[in-house]
């Protein structure tokens, strides 16, 4: 097993690493160590420990720590989670040691059979309960706590019986987990669903909750609603993060402090620089900030 | 609505369309939940085609977009999704392919299966020529090679490696040919390397591997083909 030396500082930029960079960041690693300091992979891409693929990571892991995302926990479910996917993740961090471990506040399985997406939940006690029987269940089955991502919505349940932050306030006070903050995904929501203003659903969130900062881009489209149509916000990760994302994550950055940050890009991949240059933009409005 | 009646009934409607009981559970008016469910069931739906389509691009070819699209559609209703990583979705992909026309296409899209499930095994190191070398030249005859875990074997009734090399329709497909899949490459074998491959993955000692090629070939040269497959990185130890 690695040894989990590799800690990563705070304030420390990080890049989600995807297939088509990592025969860039194989060669290049030295150079990129002194731009960022780690890496997000997504967890099922690597359950293969015998793959070309998981060979790559580990060597990537030994100049890098390296956080482990998830997306098919199903930790929203109202069922309870799938042991056996639950064992290949366990398995994972065996070999990696990542410094953290996330999953999202969603659901995508049901009667055992699976979405493989990231759907919503109505935000309610029967749900807080499920959510938190899951995480709980997972963090007992790895032995260490998780973090958890707030998700990005493109509809409202009209049964919720307390609002986003409140119901994740709820669940990281039950089960002990962190709160992996996706601001591009609170932008998203907030102008999908309208329910809400960013600056008040930062300052609602406990303070000590925030152990990472996801940055990311989206893509414009439109509904309608037989009328007239409505601008709907998707969360493709497949752009620059926009001005708006930017305003919520300096407000973030003011009131969760010392925390890693991340640029995702899952589509519409650029050149690696790209995302680089993006880290960097963080990097200094973190700086402004402190000073 | 209890969650699990709530998932239930989402998923159904991302499946079966218009679920009115998920729908009345949507803030928005009917129109606009119909919509905002629509971006979810395109998500979903086209996460399932992108693998199909990463898993078997030819066979996608041979059969048209609208085709392989409704194809699509017919499996994830009939074999949903069984794990929480997409990487495991599309095995069961042929079963739905066995009665499509061309007759060959089931043996088409075995072969772009068996290609991407090659990607998950393990990478072997290579072949240890200098240790080799050293072997007794009275001991070889005993050697069981070891084939890369990576590789398998396939073959056909129909010309399946030129339709997968040339991705389109061919006039003369009924002829057989034979194939190594081995980590990235697909190769074409003639008759006497599918054979000589082949008693490898049996674990036959490279005398018996002789006697059967012999059997077929009395001029045959085994040694040719140990050292092209040593070369071409498909054995890749011994015992």
């Amino acid at each position: 097993m690695l040894s989990r030396k590799l800690s990563i500082p705070a304030n420390t930029a990080g890049i989600g690493l995807r297939s088509p960079h990592i025969s860039h960041v194989l060669k290049n690693s030295k150079k990129i160590s002194k731009k960022i300091g780690w890496f997000e992979i997504h967890s099922e891409n690597y359950y293969a420990l015998e793959s070309g693929g998981f060979q790559n990571l580990l060597e990537i892991r030994k100049d890098f720590p390296i956080s482990l995302h998830s997306v098919g926990n199903s930790l929203g479910s109202a069922s309870s989670l799938d042991l056996s996917h639950l064992q290949k993740l366990k398995n994972l961090v065996e070999k990696i040691d990542p410094f953290l471990i996330s999953d999202h506040i969603s659901w995508g399985r049901i009667n055992k059979n699976h979405l493989n997406d990231l759907l919503p939940l109505p935000y309610n006690k029967e749900a807080l309960k499920a959510i938190c029987r899951n995480i709980s269940q997972m963090q007992d089955f790895l032995k260490r706590k998780i973090i958890i991502e707030n998700p990005s919505a493109y509809l409202a349940f009209k049964e919720q019986e307390m609002d986003e932050a409140e119901f994740i306030n709820a669940v990281t006070k039950k089960t002990g987990c962190g709160l992996l903050l996706d601001v591009n995904n609170i932008f998203v929501s907030s102008q999908n669903c309208a329910q809400f203003d960013p600056k008040d659903y930062l300052k609602k969130l406990d303070k000590e909750i925030v152990k990472e900062i996801h940055l990311a881009g989206h893509f414009k489209s439109k509904i309608s609603d037989g009328k007239k149509y409505k601008k709907i916000l998707i969360d493709t990760h497949n752009d620059l993060v926009c001005d708006e994302v930017w305003e919520i994550y300096k407000m973030a950055a003011q009131e969760f402090r010392k925390v890693p940050f991340l640029i995702e890009w899952d589509q519409d991949f650029p050149e690696f620089e790209v995302l680089l240059a993006e880290a960097k933009k963080a990097e200094l409005i973190l700086k402004k900030i402190k000073k | 609505m209890n969650l699990k009646d709530l998932q239930k009934n989402f998923a159904n409607h991302i499946f079966a369309k218009a679920d009115k009981k998920i729908l009345s559970q949507v803030f928005h008016s009917e129109n606009e939940a119909l919509e905002r469910l629509n971006i979810y069931r395109n998500n979903i739906l086209g996460n399932f085609e992108s693998v199909l389509n990463s898993i078997f691009p030819v066979t996608k070819k041979i059969l048209g977009a609208e085709k392989f699209e409704e194809l699509s559609q017919k499996y994830y209703r009939k074999f949903p999704s069984k794990s929480g990583d997409l990487n495991e979705y599309g095995k069961d992909f042929l079963k739905i392919l066995k009665s499509c026309k061309p007759l060959y296409l089931k043996d088409l899209s075995q072969l772009e299966l068996l290609h991407h499930q090659a990607f998950f095994v393990k990478k072997t190191k290579e072949f240890n020529l200098k240790s080799f070398k050293k072997i007794l030249p009275e001991n070889l005859e005993n050697l069981i090679f070891i084939l890369d875990p990576a590789s398998s074997l396939f073959t056909s009734k129909f010309a399946i490696f030129s339709i997968w090399k040339s991705e389109k329709k061919i006039k003369n497909y009924v002829k057989s040919q034979s194939m190594l899949i081995c980590a990235d490459k697909i190769l074409k074998l003639n008759e006497e390397e599918f054979l000589f491959l082949t008693e490898i993955k049996k674990r036959k000692k490279l005398y018996e591997i002789y006697k059967t090629l012999c059997k077929k070939n009395k001029k045959t040269n085994i040694g040719k083909l140990i050292n092209q497959f040593i070369t071409n990185g498909v054995i890749t130890d011994w015992n």
